[in-house]
């Protein structure tokens, strides 16, 4: 934006910033040398210095004794604020549309109100019920009044916080409350104290409200300020009071600052820490990326290239094996309003397998996700994990491990915190969690990094914990949402690797979502394709590609050449020319010939009577492969050809005849 | 498929539709959401709603014998016009001179981050922060007889003689632009961060020169913005009570300061309950306005 500005003018424009800057501070900063002026002239800079004012402060009792009746007030008021405000700020964040909406206007209404308003309204109430000039009142209306203020702060905090967080917290077996206390709250620390500060400096400042419910005799510092501030007279001890107060704002802004400068220093440490160890940088560092690289390792990757994944038992007590359980999907339905997001759903997966569920975006995996997950409930059907059935079991009684496509690591824990935490949710003992957590992050060889801060990790490090976690407490099965989605190509290739042999190693069943059909040839026992709610097929990977059951399978995995036709006597009918069937008998009625590009063959020596022309369009050389798009009579056809030494690229423009061998193609019904 | 016996009584269900049914952990959250939410709900209501009902009901001659509009005939006198008038256009002077002056200042913190950035919101801070009547008591300071503005424009033989600053209307004008300013910064600064960079560049990359940009795509993308921190400006200048009191010295009054002469001075309860009713729904007003214009999140969302 600063593109915007040629330079005399961007000059400009930071001079007037400067310039108000200055404003806006200056008056408050211009009141801290006077008050250190001798005398009650109120000039600028001084003539002689001097602490009279403060001792002012102490030598007259009144300031002292409304100080402390204000302090009262405000600590009272603070802790009402929070009370309130806290709790309110965190349900608004979970309430949704239209009624969100309307109590967060409620909540923030008194902000817009004038206080004149409230404090009337309250002196009329409290003096009927003989509550004037006591401290709780007072407090209590305060704190309704700054609620806004204290509100505000946090719903922002809160909205910038990754939902997933919640979730993992509940799929890593820590109930909703446990929840709040462990993750919610923490991360909202800082706005908390934010607004603490705010509601405490309100209160002690605050007069409108003190004119009708303090008093003479109940005396608040600042009713005794506005007092000194009349016309008759201005008392110099008020720029003593603002000075003071200055004070106590700049002492929590170091304090927060020097809190975050002592945080980062450990970190640091811990890194340093960590990079001492050879093995530790190959992970983190080299390993990551290269490891997918065929070109022979240099000499000192070697050693921790040889085994990505460790199969050798680290921690004898512990099991280097876990016990995944089947999963039965047994006709799951879910719906959302009239639409089924999950339809019929039967799938069983055996223990120690590894299925992956493709679909494209808002084909219902994610919902389906959800539901093994436990965050949605099936409409239908049930859920089985080996022999119970936890359709209605809440997530953290499921004890499957999830692992988020945003990794939702704890952000305010380190590395070993995060693995430990559904082992302290299920108050597992701390030497036992310790071994456990060690094994856990031994199998992802992040053994080093345990009090790295996950801010600190690249995105394949907390991946490899993200991982962690999720097998550190032993889970009955795995569950991954994309996980490998925002990693780049290379790094994507190893962990696919190092995912399915960790899978192997444990035997731990694993559940593994992804739109990408690459992700699931490599890494899956069998697939299941999902389209619009349902399972289109379940399949190896394999098999899929050689008989897929209908024409969205055939074309959502690979490429392929669908023909379109009625199936008569033997032979597809397509626009009145007659296709050969594959072997076996096929019923008569509508039918799609599905003939993978591979199997297409040009200009074949042997070519039936019923090969046909086709205009070359596009010739691509894709590697180890040509990939040649034709123009035809059944509309444009693909074909790829394996090169080898003696293959000559067709010219564009150019015809060639195109076949197949009928054992090759594959009928389906739709 | 094994039929044991719990799982022949779950496909029993099967065939009922339970369509939208809520999982155990949806029921949960729910029950979360709503305990949270019932302590602050209650506090509300007993601590803001049940004053002002009370309010309502003394407005309309509550403690008298018989319900009346007194309060509200009181309220046709031409001096409650007056001050009414004269409340609505000291707020409305100052959010305009706010936003004026708040905007080239938000648009340099956001798009030249760095140490000006750093410092204007430590300042922001700190100016949110700091008691009210200290900032006062400042300006007072400042714009006295003998204080620092006039004895700069004395000493440059501006002027001869001091001029009156405060305790009249440009010091209330002068205070309250300078207390509402950081609510106007901190409530705009996020719409103008949220606006993505890559408009600006495809803008200028279209053959737009720099001001066409920013005047047809910078600044209507900025005008919620300008909106969401007028409307709150507009509302807390129009109930504000500290800085007309300390700094107009009785030459500016708002209808605020006289709702407290009211109460203290002539000891009408009922004409002050209804002058509050009036200030209320002018508030709410604002408030409903604010909500349709940019949600109720936008205001004060410091962080970003």
């Amino acid at each position: 934006m600063e593109y915007l500005l040629t330079r005399p003018w961007a000059q400009l424009l930071k001079g007037y910033g400067w310039l108000m800057l200055l404003l806006i501070n200056l008056p408050i900063l211009i009141l801290i040398p006077i008050s250190f002026g001798a005398g009650q002239s109120m000039i600028f800079p001084p003539q002689q210095w001097s602490l009279e004012w403060y001792h002012e402060l102490i030598d007259d009792r009144g300031w002292g004794r409304t100080a402390s009746l204000s302090l009262r007030i405000a600590v009272l008021a603070t802790l009402f604020a929070l009370l309130i405000g806290v709790p309110a700020a965190i349900g608004i964040s979970r309430l949704k549309g239209r009624l969100g909406n309307a109590v967060k206007m409620f909540f923030v209404a008194p902000m817009i109100v004038p206080l004149i308003v409230i404090g009337v309204g309250f002196y009329l109430v409290l003096a009927q019920l003989g509550l004037l000039q006591k401290i709780p009142p007072i407090a209590a209306v305060h704190a309704v009044v700054v609620l806004p203020f204290v509100i505000m702060p946090i719903l922002a905090r809160l909205s910038r916080s990754d939902p997933a967080l919640e979730r993992a917290s509940a799929s890593l077996g820590a109930a909703p409350w446990r929840t709040l206390v462990t993750v919610t709250l923490p991360l909202l620390l800082p706005a908390v104290g934010a607004a603490a500060l705010f509601a405490f400096m309100f209160s002690f400042d605050e007069v409108v409200i003190a004119q009708f419910l303090a008093g003479p005799r109940f005396e608040t510092l600042p009713r005794k300020m506005e007092g000194g501030m009349t016309q008759d007279g201005l008392n110099k001890a008020i720029t003593a009071i603002a000075s003071l107060q200055f004070a106590v704002v700049a002492l929590y802004l170091a304090a927060t600052r020097l809190i975050g400068a002592v945080r980062g220093r450990m970190a640091l440490r811990a890194r340093i820490h960590a990079r001492r160890s050879l093995s530790a940088a190959a992970v983190g560092d080299v390993m990551d990326v290269e490891a997918a690289a065929p070109a022979p390792a240099p000499a000192a990757r070697v050693l921790p290239l040889s085994s990505p994944i460790r199969t050798e038992r680290s921690t004898p007590a512990m099991e280097t094996t876990q016990h995944g359980y089947g999963i039965r999907f047994d006709r799951l339905t879910k719906y959302y309003g009239d639409k089924a997001a999950v339809e019929d759903v039967k799938l069983h997966v055996q223990p120690g397998e590894f299925v992956t569920i493709l679909g494209p975006s808002g084909s219902g995996k994610t919902t389906l996700l959800m539901l093994i997950a436990g965050f949605v409930a099936p409409d239908h059907g049930h859920l089985m994990l080996g022999d119970r059935d936890i359709s209605h079991v809440p997530p953290y009684q499921r004890d499957i491990g999830v692992v988020f496509q945003s990794y939702a690591l704890f952000p305010h824990m380190n590395v070993a915190k995060n693995v430990a935490y559904p082992l302290r949710a299920r108050g597992v003992s701390r030497a036992e969690q310790e071994r456990q957590v060690k094994w856990a992050l031994s199998r992802v060889q992040m053994e080093d990094y345990a009090d790295r801060l996950v801010t600190q990790l690249s995105g394949g490090q907390q991946q490899r914990i993200a991982l962690a976690r999720a097998i550190s407490f032993n889970p009955r099965a795995l569950l991954m949402d994309e996980p490998l989605a925002a990693l780049d190509r290379n790094l994507r290739a190893s962990m696919q690797t190092e995912i399915r042999s960790l899978q192997r190693s444990l035997g731990q069943t694993v559940i593994f979502v992804t739109h990408d059909q690459e992700e699931a040839l490599n890494m899956s026992d069998r697939v299941a394709v999902m389209n619009k709610g349902r399972l289109q097929q379940v399949a190896t990977p394999r098999d899929l590609y050689r008989a897929p059951a209908n024409s969205f399978v055939a074309e959502f995995f690979g490429e392929s050449n669908l023909f379109r036709g009625e199936v008569d006597s033997g032979a597809l009918i397509v626009d009145g020319r007659r296709l050969p069937l594959p072997a076996g008998d096929a019923r008569n009625g509508p039918a799609v010939l599905c003939i993978r590009p591979e199997v297409m063959r040009l200009d074949a020596a042997d070519a039936p009577a019923w090969a046909f022309d086709g205009l070359v369009t596009d010739v691509r050389f894709l590697g180890s492969t040509l990939r040649i798009a034709f123009d035809t009579a059944f509309g444009p056809i693909i074909t790829t050809q394996t090169i080898d030494g003696t293959t000559v690229a067709p010219e564009p423009g150019s015809r060639h005849n195109l076949s197949w061998d009928a054992r090759m193609s594959h009928l389906m019904t739709s | 498929m094994d039929a044991s016996a719990s799982f022949d009584a779950g496909a029993a269900r099967v065939g009922k539709p339970a369509r939208g049914s809520a999982s155990p952990w949806e029921r949960q959250n729910r029950i979360l959401t709503t305990s949270l939410l019932a302590l602050p709900v209650v506090a509300m209501v007993v601590l803001f709603i049940a004053p002002l009902l009370v309010l309502l009901w003394i407005s309309f001659g509550g403690w008298s014998d018989h319900y009346n509009l007194d309060g509200y005939a009181g309220l046709a006198a031409p001096v409650y016009r007056r001050l009414l008038l004269f409340t609505l256009q000291l707020a409305f002077t100052v959010t305009i001179a706010c936003a004026i002056l708040a905007y080239p200042v938000t648009y340099l913190m956001v798009c030249f981050k760095g140490r000006f950035a750093r410092l204007m919101m430590l300042g922001l801070f700190i100016s949110l922060w700091m008691s009210l009547l200290a900032r006062t008591f400042a300006w007072i300071v400042i714009l006295q007889r003998n204080g620092i503005i006039n004895t700069m424009l004395m000493a440059t033989g501006i002027t001869s003689e001091p001029v009156p600053l405060v305790y009249n209307e440009i010091g209330v004008y002068i205070g309250m632009i300078h207390i509402m300013l950081p609510f106007m910064i901190v409530t705009l600064a996020p719409t103008m961060a949220a606006i993505d960079t890559a408009y600006i560049k495809a803008g200028l990359s279209l053959g737009a020169r720099p001001f066409q940009v920013f005047r047809q795509v910078f600044l209507p993308l900025s005008m919620p913005g300008v909106v969401a921190g007028s409307i709150l400006v507009f509302a807390l200048s129009f109930g504000v009570y500290v800085t007309p009191a300390i700094l107009g010295g009785g030459r500016a009054p708002t209808i605020v300061l006289a709702v407290k002469d009211q109460i203290q001075k002539i000891g009408d309860l009922q004409l002050a309950a209804a002058t509050s009713m009036v200030l209320l729904v002018i508030c709410l007003g604002i408030l409903f306005l604010y909500n349709k214009v940019s949600g109720v999140d936008n205001i004060l969302s410091r962080e970003k």
